[in-house]
């Protein structure tokens, strides 16, 4: 009896754990799975109507617009936040004063996202800081609406997601130069490696661990946008800035599509695990190299 | 041993007696006060139904215990996951029109249409808004809030300007052309933080035209395409063009400040825009006036654009019956009286005292009062969601390029004709 015990004792202990996953996970994936089959209201019967969701969604030109969006926010998200990060943590390590700078750069990170988006919605405003600025200083040409054409309004979001999401990859890749050995460097140094090459050589790919959160973390951020956008545009003007998250959140709860809100939740999710899954196996298969 | 079992008869029959006899007191109190849920997402209505509540109790021994979701989507999904079941909140807010059209199609909602016709027969409600609560001649919702949609003017631009209220179309066309010649927005218009703010002008311009054409485009019976709806929308692209509008992008969800400001003159929106102005510190009368926009042609003239909140009443609720007397109290006005009172709103109760209503629009519910004015739908219930939708973003994209009039229109009516073929011609 005590020998059995012994022998479950470990899965007792993981128990809670798997039933929350189950419970709350996978019972979640499975139900929106199990709708996107459906055409339901929430206040009829679901009726099975086989793959016309996602039929219906990919001839949808909406939701091609909301694709190439959210591709353009992924790119943006790599561009900004992992690569403007990734710079500011190699010059902030090396200059003077820089806690204050770290701090500075981190603090919008604690601000809620629909904060930030009310104060980016005044930055961008016709009469707003960015414009009045631009014309201050004579550069009349460039100041416009940010928020009403496509895709300006979509790459002005991104700034704005940028701003608060710049401090915390900054950290990590901070946290990731930390742990570089010092006789690595040194070494380096020794053999005649320049700063460029310093970076390139051997920063570069030792921070190839912190690289793959920061950028998984980036792009799943960047395939979930919703709440920036929702505050600041609600997808438009005319669906002109709508994301796949906003486009599978208007269709379950504006539309009452829940059948295609769930398909949409779907194809979302099979592009983040896919790309997920694609990305680390590189990363860790180069890392093992 | 046998101490015990002489114990233990006594107190198993004390334990069901108690029970059934506790039942029973509930069964017999019918008496006794009952207290249902009203649900719904807006926070400033809980002190009105509270006060409401406790007059109810003294009068019909209902009372209403409230329920507020902070989240509109949020409360939406609740309410319409619990409506097929017998957990449906018996009394909940929702929206007007075809807003309510699918509870209703699916058999959700209780029949209302007897209390309204008593409450139309005593002079209480004007007959032709009974049908914005319902459908066929049905009513499944009561008029818990009802909004009138007009010009809101800024008095100090108006008189720095010598402008006076506009009676015409064409002195309105001519209050327009001098505040932009004195470098003041006419119109304010916000697309771009305001989605839905593009259905304002269409269905406006509509009803000042010819409020018949509103009526069957939204029915489907007349296509968004249709030459007279060509004509209007031109018309209206006419004073995009000439800069009597705000510009997209002009506004960061802040539509008092511009106007309080003077930057803009006129605002034509919803009465509850009162409440954004009372915010900034701008007083009814003093610093503002409304007036309804005259019509362009002589059948404009008598339209006034309505938007309601109804009160429904769920028929799965256990608690129908009990909802529909509390109902009935409601729509009173001694029970419309409080409410307004409380909650500082303009009673949709004709009977309402004068002194209850905000000051600048009791000439305005007396002329209701009086049948001055014809009342259509709000938009964004006067026609199927699924067509709103979709309808009001190309809209959005004609406020930002007036020459895309044709695309727009042609990709509405592929909307609307799409919708009414699967929903079979409702």
């Amino acid at each position: 009896m005590q020998a059995l015990f012994r022998k479950i004792e470990p899965y007792l202990y993981l128990l809670p754990a798997l039933l929350l996953v189950g419970g709350l996970l996978l019972y979640s994936v499975a139900h929106t799975l199990a709708i996107s089959f459906t055409d339901w209201d929430l206040i009829t019967p679901p009726r099975f109507v086989g793959l016309q969701n996602y039929i219906d969604a990919i001839r949808d030109p909406t939701f091609t617009r909301s694709f190439s969006n959210t591709l353009i926010w992924t790119g943006g998200s790599l561009l900004l936040p992992v690569g403007g990060g990734l710079l500011l943590a190699v010059v902030l390590e090396r200059i003077p004063g820089q806690r204050v700078l770290k701090t500075l750069i981190y603090l919008p990170a604690i601000l809620s996202t629909t904060v930030v988006a009310a104060i980016w919605s005044y930055v961008y405003t016709n009469n707003g800081v960015l414009n009045e600025t631009l014309r201050w200083v004579g550069l009349d040409a460039l100041a416009r609406p940010w928020l009403v054409f496509a895709p300006t309004n979509t790459l002005a979001m991104i700034v704005a997601a940028s701003w608060r999401a710049l401090g915390p990859s900054m950290v990590l890749f901070l946290v990731g130069l930390q742990t570089i050995p010092p006789e690595l460097i040194e070494a380096a140094k020794i053999d005649g490696a320049g700063e460029r090459l310093l970076f390139w050589r051997i920063k570069l790919p030792l921070l190839r661990p912190i690289t793959a959160i920061v950028v998984i973390m980036s792009v799943i951020g960047s395939f979930m946008t919703f709440d920036l956008v929702w505050v600041m545009t609600q997808g438009g003007p005319g669906r002109s800035s709508e994301t796949l998250a906003v486009t599978m959140y208007r269709q379950a709860f504006i539309m009452w599509r829940m059948g295609y809100a769930g398909a949409v939740a779907v194809i979302l999710s099979t592009i983040v695990i896919a790309f997920s899954i694609f990305y680390l196996r590189e990363t860790l298969k180069r890392s093992a190299v | 041993m046998n101490k015990n079992s002489n114990a233990f008869w006594p107190v198993l029959v004390a334990m069901l007696l108690i029970p059934a006899l506790v039942v029973g007191g509930t069964i017999t109190a019918q008496d006794d006060p009952v207290v249902i849920d009203w649900a719904n997402d807006a926070a400033w209505h809980e002190a009105g139904q509270d006060a409401v509540s406790e007059a109810s109790l003294g009068a019909t021994g209902i009372g209403v215990n409230t329920v507020i979701f902070s989240s509109t989507d949020s409360y939406q999904a609740a309410v319409r996951g619990a409506l097929p079941t017998d957990d449906a909140f018996p009394l909940f807010d929702w929206w007007f029109g075809y807003r309510m059209k699918d509870l209703v199609d699916a058999g959700l909602l209780a029949d209302v249409t007897d209390i309204w016709q008593k409450h139309i027969d005593n002079g209480g409600y004007p007959a032709s808004m009974m049908g914005s609560f319902g459908f066929d001649g049905r009513a499944y919702g009561l008029p818990k809030m009802i909004n009138y949609w007009v010009v809101f003017y800024n008095k100090h631009v108006f008189a720095e300007h010598d402008l006076e209220v506009p009676t015409t179309w064409d002195d309105l066309m001519a209050v327009a052309e001098t505040l932009s010649n004195n470098d003041v927005t006419p119109f304010g218009l916000d697309v771009v933080g305001c989605r839905w703010c593009s259905f304002i002008w269409f269905e406006e311009m509509m009803v000042r035209v010819d409020p018949a054409l509103y009526q069957s485009v939204m029915t489907g019976e007349t296509a968004y395409n249709d030459p007279q709806v060509v004509a209007i929308m031109e018309q209206w692209g006419a004073l995009l063009d000439a800069g009597y509008f705000s510009q997209p992008g002009d506004f960061a969800d802040n539509w008092a400040e511009p106007f309080v400001s003077g930057s803009i003159g006129m605002f034509l929106i919803g009465d509850w825009y009162t409440a954004s102005l009372a915010r900034a510190g701008f007083v009814a009368g003093e610093d503002y006036g409304i007036f309804v926009m005259p019509g362009i042609t002589e059948a404009g003239n008598r339209s006034l654009i309505i938007e309601g909140r109804p009160l429904l009443l769920a028929e799965n609720s256990p608690q129908r019956d009990v909802a529909l007397e509390f109902a009935d109290y409601f729509m009173g006005v001694e029970a419309q009286t409080i409410w307004a009172e409380t909650s500082d709103i303009n009673s949709p109760s004709l009977l309402a005292p004068e002194e209850t209503r905000p000051g600048h629009l009791v000439d305005l519910a007396n002329a209701v009062a009086n049948g001055e004015y014809e009342l259509y739908t709000r938009y964004w219930e006067a026609t199927p969601p699924q067509i709103v939708e979709q309808v009001v973003d190309l809209l959005g994209q004609f406020v930002l390029d007036p020459a895309a009039l044709q695309t727009v229109l042609d990709g509405a009516e592929q909307i609307a004709q799409d919708y009414w073929a699967s929903a079979g011609g409702e």
